[in-house]
């Protein structure tokens, strides 16, 4: 026979916590079995009848962006990692990625002053587009917040401004062209 | 799945976690360590409550997120992050216990007393979870997926690669079992 009390605590099963926590972290042993992943392949593009007005436009413009500072650039495997900003309300990076942002703005003007015309005129370039991405992508999304895409384009926007930024220190401060 | 999601001003929510994988799916480990941090508690406890060892279930968790990073530009973000990660856990530890040492195939109920799952837990959960890791195993895969994870019969019989009927009398069998044990009587 079943006990009330039996009964209540098979019932209890249902209300266990799900999540268990390991006793240590096991990130850096899998991080370190990661290995070549860093190059996984990319994820299918998605389909475009799930892309909006907006979205298109930006993606025509970032692919564009993308094409002009990849025929600017000849070290790619040089550029230093980056931190995914962190974006907080309202759309905008955290604080520590804004700080980090503008120490590398500050470098800029002596940076570029450093390379050739043609170099320079092309991160200028492709700043301004990246600039215009970023606006383009903040409208859009105070018209659709919940939009998957513009999200992640809005990240990866950020860090591309910040790759270019990046680049462009690094190779000044090592007296090389890029 | 809940976890992942940001409030932003207003009250829009916007999921991060859908934002990472994207940036996860393109290569970029960090977006996956976040992944992991979201997910972990997560798989672990799936992977410890069927393994009911420690020290396998964090050899299972780390194959299943190795094992998820490889398929992760196969992954759909319609569907559940969480439910994806577990059916890959699920897979892992069955085939942990497929090799496991034939002499120890007939162990398929273990005394109470014998298990070492240590949680940090009240103690009416710690003993409920101790009658769970000593029932056998087929029941007990079925009760963790259905019971504690919430998974339907068919989704849990599709994890464990059983039938949905297997997986309904595994359930009721491990309800029963729990109930004697949980009352102190003999079954």
């Amino acid at each position: 026979m079943n006990t009330p009390d039996s009964s209540r605590r098979v019932d209890r099963v249902s209300q266990l916590p799900q999540d268990i926590a390991p006793a240590r972290d096991l990130w850096p042993a899998i991080a370190a079995q990661l290995g070549s992943a860093e190059s996984a392949p990319a994820a299918p593009a998605p389909s475009r009848r799930r892309f909006g007005r907006w979205s298109l436009g930006i993606a025509a413009g970032v692919a564009l962006l993308g094409v002009g500072f990849l025929i600017g650039r000849q070290t790619p495997d040089a550029l230093a990692p980056v931190t995914p900003p962190m974006v907080a309300v309202s759309f905008e990076p955290g604080e520590s990625y804004q700080k980090a942002r503008a120490a590398q703005l500050e470098q800029l003007p002596a940076r570029l002053a450093a390379l050739s015309p043609e170099s320079r005129r092309q991160v200028l370039a492709s700043l301004e587009t990246l600039r215009r991405s970023l606006d383009d992508i903040r409208k859009a999304l105070g018209e659709d917040p919940a939009n998957l895409l513009l999200q992640s384009m809005l990240v990866n926007t950020y860090q591309e401004e910040m790759r270019v930024l990046t680049t462009v220190n690094e190779a000044g401060s090592a007296g090389q062209e890029i | 799945m809940a976890d992942g999601g940001v409030q932003v001003s207003g009250n829009d929510s916007i999921d991060w976690q859908q934002a990472m994988l994207r940036q996860a799916q393109r290569g970029d480990v960090r977006a996956f360590e976040r992944l992991y941090r979201d997910t972990i508690g997560r798989v672990h406890g799936v992977c410890l409550r069927l393994t009911r060892d420690p020290a396998l279930a964090e050899d299972c968790t780390q194959e299943a997120y190795l094992r998820a990073w490889k398929a992760l530009p196969e992954f759909e973000a319609r569907s559940s992050l969480a439910t994806w990660l577990h059916r890959i856990a699920v897979n892992v530890v069955l085939e942990r216990r497929r090799r496991r040492s034939p002499d120890l195939d007939f162990v398929e109920e273990l005394p109470e007393d014998s298990i070492d799952v240590q949680l940090d837990t009240p103690l009416e959960e710690r003993e409920i979870e101790a009658a769970i890791a000593g029932l056998p195993d087929g029941a007990r895969d079925v009760l963790v997926l259905c019971a504690i994870y919430g998974y339907t019969h068919g989704e849990a019989g599709a994890m464990l690669g059983i039938a949905e009927g297997t997986c309904k009398a595994q359930l009721h069998r491990a309800r029963h079992l729990l109930r004697t044990r949980l009352g102190g009587q003999d079954e």
